[in-house]
């Protein structure tokens, strides 16, 4: 009935009906719940990958989520077409957040964040942990390396389980477009994580429009 | 052409990416296995539980405007939701920012912060689903809660709570005594189980206390009264079934060795420990314990939920979710029934 974290989205997500949606315009706490563990896991996935800071993303899931209780009233569409419309509103409150960041620096209070995940992990060196945490794994730091619009479709699909459709109406753009971001974010993924299909002489490049690609294929002929 | 070509094999992948059947071919391959990787990596990424109260009450707190006007909804609801909000927006300016999280936990059945309370169980209830044990020690944990709300009731002689509070507490036991059970089926002698049994045991002789108390009490309606004969934990303490794989490891289903109640219950086949040893929480002494003895040994069949070991232990999860409700109680059934109203 309820999703656990972490598990994929089956099409209506979290088994959330129309009639899910009317209780919680009207704020019925048992609906907005079922909103809550339809979406909230995606949220922070989503806001966990852009961010790479567990409390800002964390907030920003709880800080959105109030943003979409409060917005509800206006959504119209059916419950299908929730995700793309409540993935719009995430994606402009991160970018609000991202501007607000960059006006006012703040001092990172780092150390304490360093002493903190140190404690948590009873390690000895909070800094290396620290490092490994930021840097992520091999797959988020590919995950950098692309193009913001394809990145941004990947985390939609990937992180949010969005449908292509869903992503379209997050982004305004066209399925279509989507389609193609996606295929060639994923083609370059692959290509910089070095994975390559096994009859593949992986030499040849995949059909691509992507200008970053260029460079990386440079780098990939040196080898 | 060419266009069209590119177009097909974007489609292919958007299919196989959602899961719908499609080729596999060598072009698409690693784009696949990245976005497993890349699926896989996101998937470590969890909302830790503590945050959820806090998301759930911010977004129940703020004050509803632009939903349509009252009059368009069914009864006073929008009014009463409204009247709810604002109650509960009053009740988060008393606590210190850092108590916000707690704030529903204390609320009790009619009040405003109850429902917020009743929806942070059930999501805390989805998110240990993949644990059977976890599961069981939250159902239990939920059980608990609703005595402790029917203790408070009665304390405020809340009378017109007191029924459905008595016929809740009825219902989070049985499921809890469910998931004890499946728990056990699947995941054997475990000794945080036994730990959830004893703590239903605790709370089964508590709750027989209280439902005792409660018909003593001055001046209390008929309606109490009838909740509380209804109970099954109204003539002697309801105590939870010890599944079979369990009984080595529960030391004792009594909170007090010294306890008359325990000595009803009807000896059953399997090895039960009898109640030698104290367990650590004797904090009631026994002094207060109300005058049960006098329910006769004959009438303990009827009101036990012990089920007969044959149909325990490891016989398959299906057999396990059936058994314990069929004798416990008909209406509240399987694990997954005490979704509120």
């Amino acid at each position: 009935m309820v999703l656990g974290f972490g598990e994929q989205q089956p099409p209506t997500r979290g088994g959330l009906t129309q009639a899910d949606l009317v209780a919680a315009r009207q704020r019925e706490p048992a609906a907005v719940s079922r909103v809550y563990s339809a979406y909230a896991p995606a949220l922070f996935r989503f806001f966990m990958a852009e961010l790479g800071n567990r409390q800002d993303a964390q907030d920003l899931t709880g800080s959105v989520f109030v943003s979409v209780i409060e917005a509800l009233p206006g959504f119209r569409g059916p419950v299908e077409a929730l995700g793309g419309w409540l993935f719009r509103i995430a994606r402009n409150d991160l970018y609000d957040l991202r501007r607000k960041q960059a006006r006012s620096p703040t001092v990172d209070p780092l150390d304490d964040h360093l002493d903190e995940a140190a404690n948590a992990a009873g390690a000895d060196d909070p800094e290396e942990l620290a490092i490994e945490r930021l840097e992520g794994s091999r797959v988020m730091a590919a995950l950098r390396q692309l193009s913001p619009d394809q990145r941004e479709v990947l985390l939609l699909r990937m992180a949010a389980g969005l449908t292509a459709p869903e992503v379209a109406a997050a982004l305004r753009k066209t399925p279509g477009a989507v389609k193609s971001l996606q295929h060639r974010g994923l083609a370059s993924l692959a290509r910089i994580l070095g994975l390559r299909s096994p009859n593949d002489p992986g030499a040849r490049p995949y059909p691509s429009f992507d200008p970053a690609r260029l460079s990386r294929t440079e780098e990939e002929q040196e080898r | 052409m060419r266009m069209g070509r590119t177009n097909q094999t974007q489609d292919r992948l958007d299919a196989l990416l959602d899961g719908r059947p499609g080729e596999v071919t060598d072009d698409l391959a690693p784009l696949l296995a990245a976005a497993e990787a890349l699926r896989a990596e996101l998937a470590d990424f969890e909302l830790d539980p503590e945050v959820v109260d806090r998301h759930l009450e911010q977004a129940l707190d703020r004050p509803a405007t632009v939903v349509e006007l009252p009059v368009r909804k069914a009864g006073g609801g929008v009014l009463r939701r409204r009247l709810a909000a604002a109650g509960l927006a009053a009740a988060l300016l008393l606590v210190p920012a850092t108590a916000a999280s707690a704030a529903s936990a204390e609320a009790l059945p009619g009040q405003a912060l109850y429902p917020v309370k009743l929806a942070v169980e059930q999501f805390r209830l989805a998110a240990v689903q993949w644990s059977p044990t976890r599961e069981a020690q939250e159902r239990a944990k939920i059980a608990a809660k609703r005595l402790e709300e029917l203790n408070r009731l009665g304390e405020l002689r809340m009378f017109r709570q007191i029924p459905s509070a008595i016929r809740a507490l009825d219902k989070a036991f049985q499921a809890a005594e469910a998931a004890v059970v499946e728990a056990a089926a699947e995941e054997g002698a475990d000794p945080e189980l036994a730990a959830v049994v004893n703590e239903l045991a605790r709370v089964a002789v508590a709750q027989h206390e209280e439902l005792v108390a409660l018909k003593e009490m001055a001046n209390v309606p008929s309606a109490v009264t009838q909740a509380v004969d209804r109970s099954p934990a109204a003539l002697q303490p309801n105590l939870p079934t010890v599944p079979s794989v369990l009984q080595p490891v529960v030391t004792t289903v009594t909170t007090s060795p010294t306890e008359p109640p325990v000595t009803t219950v009807p000896p059953t086949p399997g090895p039960r420990p009898e109640p030698t040893t104290a367990p650590p929480n004797t904090t009631a002494p026994p002094t207060t314990i109300p005058p049960t003895t006098t329910a006769p040994t004959t009438t303990a069949p009827t009101t036990t939920t012990t089920t007969p070991p044959s149909t325990e232990g490891p016989a398959g999860t299906a057999g396990a979710q059936g058994s314990p409700a069929g004798a416990g109680g008909a209406e509240a059934s399987t694990t997954s029934s005490t979704l509120p109203q």
